[in-house]
C-alpha cells in the first residue's frame, strides 16, 4: 500500500471524501489568508466572537426561511455583529475586547434561548457547534466556494490598503486612505469566511483555522505576502490531512482538522527558520495586545 | 396536556401565567394543567413511555412526557419548567440504562415515586465494548409488554386503592402487545434473507434486529452524543456496497445529512423515516406505540423488498 | 509639486471636556519649512493630527487648497511618533517605503517602473538602500525615522507632517533627515515639524507657530521667537542655543 494509494483510494471510492476534501480545502485557504492579517493585527479572537454570534443567525434564519434561510441568516448576523463590534469600538468608550465580549455572548445566548423556545426541527445544535463535514451537500460546497472566492478576491485586491492600515493606521489615514471603511470591510470579509466555514468545523473550532495557519506561517517567513502563501498551504494541508486522519484513525473530522493544524504549528515553531530551534525570536509577542 | 402544545403556546401562556401565577400555582401545581383536577400525576421521560403509561392508567390520571414528540432523548436539554413538572409529579417513569443521562439529576429533589425501568429487575441487555448498555429494549413489543408490567406495579404502589384496575388494564395491554409482536413477525417473513440488513441513523434497532432476525448497522452507535468519523462513514458505505439491500433508513430524531450522503455514495435509497426514540405528534403516523411499530414495520418491509 | 495652501480655520479640539486647542486659525503656503513649538501639553501633537486628518476636531476646519484634509489622497505624509506603529509587523524596509506609492495606485494594478524608481530613489536619499530587506523591527530608531521619511519622499507628498522627528536620534540620522527635508521644501513641499527643540529656529524654519492650547503667534521666527513672547508662554528666557 503505497502512500499514493493511501491518498487516492478514499477519493476514488467515496463521494463523501471527495466533497469533504474540496470543502475543507476551500475553507482552509480562505480562513488561512484571513488568519495572517488577524494574527498580525492581534485580533485573533474577533473571529471567535463573530462565530459565536452566528448561532443566533442560524436559528433566526431557519425560523424565518427554513433550511434555505440558514446561510442567509448566518451571513446577516455575522456581518451585522462584526460591524456592531467595530462601530462600538470606534465610537463608544469601549475597548475592543469589551465590545466583543458583550456582543457575542448576548447573541449566542439569544440563539440558545430561541432554540429552546421554538425547538426548530432541522437544526442540530451539535452540528452547528462542531461542524458536519461528512454530511456536506453539493449546495453547501457551492455556497462555501462562492463565498471563499469573493473573500479571497477582495482581500487580495485590498491587500495593499490593509497592509498600510495595519502597520501604520495614522499614516494611512493621513495619506487619505479611508481607514474606517477598511476596518468595516475587513470585518465583513471575516464574517463571510466564518459562515462559509461553518459546515467543516463548526463555530467552536473555526477560530482555530483563523489563527493557527497565520501564526504557524510567521515562523517561516517575514513578509506578509509569503506569509499568506505559506498559511494557505498550511490551511489546505490541515483540512485535507485532518480528513484523511479521520478516515484512517477513526477520529471525528472537525477535531482531526484542528489537531492536524496544531501539529503543523508545533513542528514549525520548533524547526522552522524563524522557530525556536534556530535561535530566532518568534514574531509573536504578548506584551503588545491589540485585541 | 402534552408538552408539545405547551411549547407552541409558550409565548401566550407565559404572559398569562405571570398574572395568574399566584392563584394558579396554589390550585393546580403544574403549568401544564389548566384545570388541575387530576387524581394522580404521572411524568415520563419519553413519549413512548407516556403512551404505554396512558394505556395502564385511567382517564383521571394525567400523563406527561418531558421530552417532546420527534425529539431526541439522548441529547435533550431540560428546562426549569421540566424540573417543576417533575417536582409536582406523583409518579416519575424513565427508561434508564443511559437513554436519558440528564434525567437522574432532575429526580433528586422530587417527592413522588421514581422508577428507571431498566434498572429494576433483570433484563437481557446488550452491552457495548466499553461497557455501556443499549437502552432501546422497548423497540421489541414483547419487552414493551414487560415495561407495561413494571409501570403497572409502580402505579399500584403509588396509588394502592386503584391497584387492581391498573393491573387489569396492564394485562389487557400486554396481550395486545404480544399479538402485535406476532403480527410484525409475520410481516417480516416476506423479507428475503439476503435483504435482512437494517441500516439506520443510530443503534436503536439492535434488540429489534435480534428479535426479528435482521442484521443491524448504524452511523452514530448507541448514543447520538458522539460524532462519527470518516472511517465509520466509509465502513457503512462498504457494507452497503457489498450487500444487496436497496434502502437505508433515517430517523425522525436524528440529523439526516450524513446518511443522505452515504445513500448517494452507496447508490441506495433513503426509506421512509423510522420512529424509535420518540413518537410523532397526535394525528401523525406514529402517535402511539402500536402505530409507531406498525409504521416502522411497513416502512422496513417496503424499503427492503424493492 | 504645485503650490498648496493649508488653511486652518477656528480649530477647536476637546479632550474629555478639556480644551486641547481653542480657536486656532492660520494659513500656511507651500513651499516652506514650518516649526510648531510650545510647552508640554500645548496641543502641538493634536494640531498635527488635525492637519493630517487623523483626528476629528470638535469644531473648525482644516483644508488644503479648499478641500477638507480627510479627503486628500496622497497629499499628506505623516510621520507618527514611533510608539503608535506596530513594529512586530512582518514588513521590510522596502515594503514600508512602497506603501508611499499606494495612494497613487488603484486596486489590482501592478506597481509601475515609475513607482519602483521613486522607491529606489527615496531609499537612496535616506541612505537605507543597503537595509532595504531588513525587517522593520530590527532597525535602530534613527533608521526607522529615515524609513518613514523615505516613504514620504516616495509618495511625493506635498505636505510633510513630522511629530518630534529628532527625539533621541543619532547624529547621522538627524543630518540626513534635515538635509532631505530641506531638499523637499526646496522642491515645493510644505514641511511642518513639531519640535521641542528651541535652538536655531531662525535657520531651520521659515515660519514658526507658537502654541499654548491657543494660537499665540504665527510668523517668521524672528518675530515669534522674541524673548518676551517665549517668556510669556514658557515662563523663562532661552538664550541663543535654546538652553534656559
Amino acid at each position: 500500500m503505497t502512500l499514493v494509494n493511501l491518498l487516492i483510494e478514499p477519493l476514488q471510492n467515496y463521494g463523501f471524501m471527495r466533497i469533504g476534501l474540496l470543502t475543507a480545502a476551500v475553507v482552509g485557504v480562505t480562513c488561512a489568508l484571513l488568519s495572517c492579517l488577524l494574527v498580525v493585527r492581534g485580533q485573533a479572537l474577533l473571529g471567535d466572537a463573530i462565530s459565536h454570534a452566528v448561532l443566533f443567525g442560524v436559528v433566526v434564519g431557519y425560523l424565518v426561511g427554513g433550511t434555505a434561510g440558514v446561510p442567509v441568516g448566518a451571513l446577516i448576523v455575522a456581518i451585522g455583529s462584526g460591524m456592531t463590534i467595530v462601530y462600538v469600538t470606534r465610537n463608544a468608550p469601549f475597548k475592543a475586547d469589551t465590545a466583543m465580549g458583550v456582543v457575542f455572548t448576548v447573541l449566542f445566548a439569544l440563539g440558545l434561548a430561541l432554540f429552546a423556545v421554538f425547538q426548530p426541527r432541522n437544526i442540530d445544535v451539535f452540528h452547528v457547534l462542531f461542524g458536519n463535514i461528512l454530511g456536506v451537500r453539493l449546495s453547501d460546497l457551492w455556497f462555501t466556494t462562492v463565498v471563499g472566492v469573493i473573500v479571497v478576491t477582495v482581500l487580495i485586491g485590498a491587500l495593499r490598503a490593509f497592509t498600510f492600515w495595519s502597520f501604520d493606521p495614522d499614516g494611512a489615514a493621513a495619506a487619505g486612505m479611508r481607514t474606517g471603511q477598511m476596518e468595516y470591510l475587513f470585518t465583513a470579509l471575516l464574517s463571510a469566511a466564518i459562515v462559509g466555514a461553518l459546515r467543516t468545523v463548526g463555530i467552536i473550532l473555526v477560530v482555530a483555522l483563523l489563527i493557527i495557519p497565520g501564526a504557524a506561517a510567521s515562523f517561516v517567513t517575514v513578509r506578509l505576502a509569503s506569509m499568506m502563501l505559506v498559511a494557505a498551504v498550511i490551511g489546505v494541508t490541515s483540512g485535507v490531512g485532518g480528513l484523511y486522519v479521520s478516515y484512517y484513525a477513526n477520529v471525528p473530522s472537525g477535531a482531526a482538522i484542528v489537531l492536524f493544524a496544531g501539529a503543523i504549528f508545533v513542528a514549525l515553531f520548533v524547526f522552522a527558520p524563524r522557530g525556536v530551534l534556530r535561535g530566532h525570536k518568534a514574531v509573536l509577542q504578548d506584551d503588545r495586545s491589540k485585541l | 396536556m402534552t408538552r408539545r402544545s405547551r411549547v407552541r403556546g409558550a409565548m401566550h401562556t407565559r404572559l398569562g401565567l405571570l398574572t395568574l401565577c399566584a392563584v394558579m400555582l396554589m390550585a393546580c401545581g403544574s403549568p401544564a394543567q389548566p384545570n388541575g383536577n387530576a387524581r394522580l400525576t404521572v411524568v415520563t421521560s419519553t413519549t413512548v413511555l407516556a403512551d404505554l403509561a396512558r394505556h395502564v392508567a385511567t382517564e383521571d390520571v394525567t400523563v406527561t412526557s418531558v421530552v417532546p414528540y420527534d425529539t431526541d432523548p439522548h441529547v435533550y436539554e431540560p428546562t426549569p419548567a421540566d424540573a417543576r413538572l417533575m417536582a409536582d409529579a406523583d409518579v416519575i417513569i424513565a427508561n434508564g440504562a443511559n437513554l436519558e443521562p440528564w434525567f437522574a439529576a432532575l429526580t433528586r429533589q422530587v417527592n413522588g415515586t421514581v422508577v428507571f425501568i431498566l434498572e429494576t429487575g433483570t433484563w437481557p441487555l446488550l452491552y457495548e465494548t466499553d461497557g455501556a448498555p443499549d437502552p432501546h429494549l422497548w423497540m421489541v413489543p414483547r419487552f414493551a409488554a414487560d415495561y407495561v408490567t413494571v409501570i403497572a406495579d409502580t402505579l399500584a404502589q403509588a396509588d394502592a386503592p386503584y391497584a387492581a384496575t391498573y393491573r387489569a388494564r396492564a394485562t389487557a395491554k400486554r396481550d395486545l402487545l404480544l399479538a402485535l409482536d406476532t403480527e410484525l413477525a409475520v410481516l417480516f417473513a416476506t423479507v428475503a434473507p439476503a435483504r435482512r440488513i437494517l441500516v439506520t441513523s443510530h443503534d436503536a434497532f439492535r434488540y429489534f434486529g435480534q428479535h426479528y432476525g435482521f442484521q443491524v448497522a448504524s452511523l452514530y452507535g448507541v448514543s447520538t452524543e458522539t460524532q462519527p468519523s470518516a472511517r465509520q462513514v466509509q465502513s457503512l458505505i462498504d457494507l452497503l456496497r457489498a450487500s444487496q439491500i436497496p434502502t437505508i433508513f433515517v430517523e425522525t430524531t436524528v440529523d439526516q445529512s450524513v446518511l443522505i450522503r452515504i445513500a448517494r455514495d452507496a447508490n441506495v435509497r433513503i426509506g421512509t423515516p423510522l420512529y424509535g426514540d420518540a413518537l410523532g405528534p397526535p394525528g401523525s403516523v406514529a402517535d402511539s406505540y402500536s402505530a409507531m411499530m406498525r409504521h416502522n414495520a411497513e416502512a422496513i418491509v417496503d424499503g427492503l423488498t424493492r | 509639486m504645485s503650490d498648496g495652501i493649508l488653511h486652518v480655520d477656528n480649530l477647536t479640539v476637546f479632550f474629555r471636556s478639556l480644551p486641547a486647542l481653542r480657536d486656532v486659525s492660520f494659513t500656511l503656503t507651500a513651499p516652506q519649512r514650518v516649526g510648531i513649538i510650545g510647552p508640554n501639553g500645548s496641543g502641538k501633537s493634536t494640531l498635527l493630527r488635525c492637519l493630517a486628518g487623523t483626528s476629528r476636531p470638535s469644531s473648525g476646519t482644516v483644508t488644503f487648497n479648499g478641500v477638507d484634509v480627510k479627503r486628500c489622497r496622497g497629499v499628506f505624509a505623516y510621520l507618527p511618533q514611533r510608539a503608535t506603529v506596530d513594529w512586530e509587523h512582518p514588513v521590510r524596509v522596502r515594503d514600508v517605503v512602497t506603501m508611499g506609492r499606494y495612494p497613487h495606485r488603484r486596486a489590482f494594478t501592478r506597481l509601475t517602473q515609475t513607482d519602483h524608481d521613486a522607491i529606489d530613489q527615496a531609499l537612496q536619499k535616506v541612505g537605507l538602500n543597503t537595509l532595504a530587506n531588513t525587517r522593520v523591527g530590527e532597525l535602530s530608531g534613527g533608521q526607522q525615522q529615515r524609513m518613514f521619511l523615505a516613504r514620504a519622499l516616495a509618495q511625493q507628498a506635498t505636505v510633510f507632517l513630522l511629530d518630534e522627528p529628532y527625539a533621541a536620534l543619532d547624529k547621522t540620522s538627524v543630518t540626513i533627515m534635515e538635509r532631505e527635508l530641506d531638499a523637499a521644501a526646496n522642491d515645493g513641499a510644505l514641511v511642518v515639524v513639531v519640535s521641542h527643540d528651541l535652538s536655531r529656529l531662525t535657520t531651520r524654519f521659515d515660519t514658526v507657530v507658537l502654541l499654548a492650547n491657543r494660537l499665540v503667534a504665527a510668523g517668521p521666527p524672528s518675530d515669534v521667537v522674541s524673548p518676551a513672547m517665549l517668556q510669556s508662554v514658557y515662563g523663562w528666557q532661552p538664550n541663543e542655543d535654546g538652553a534656559a
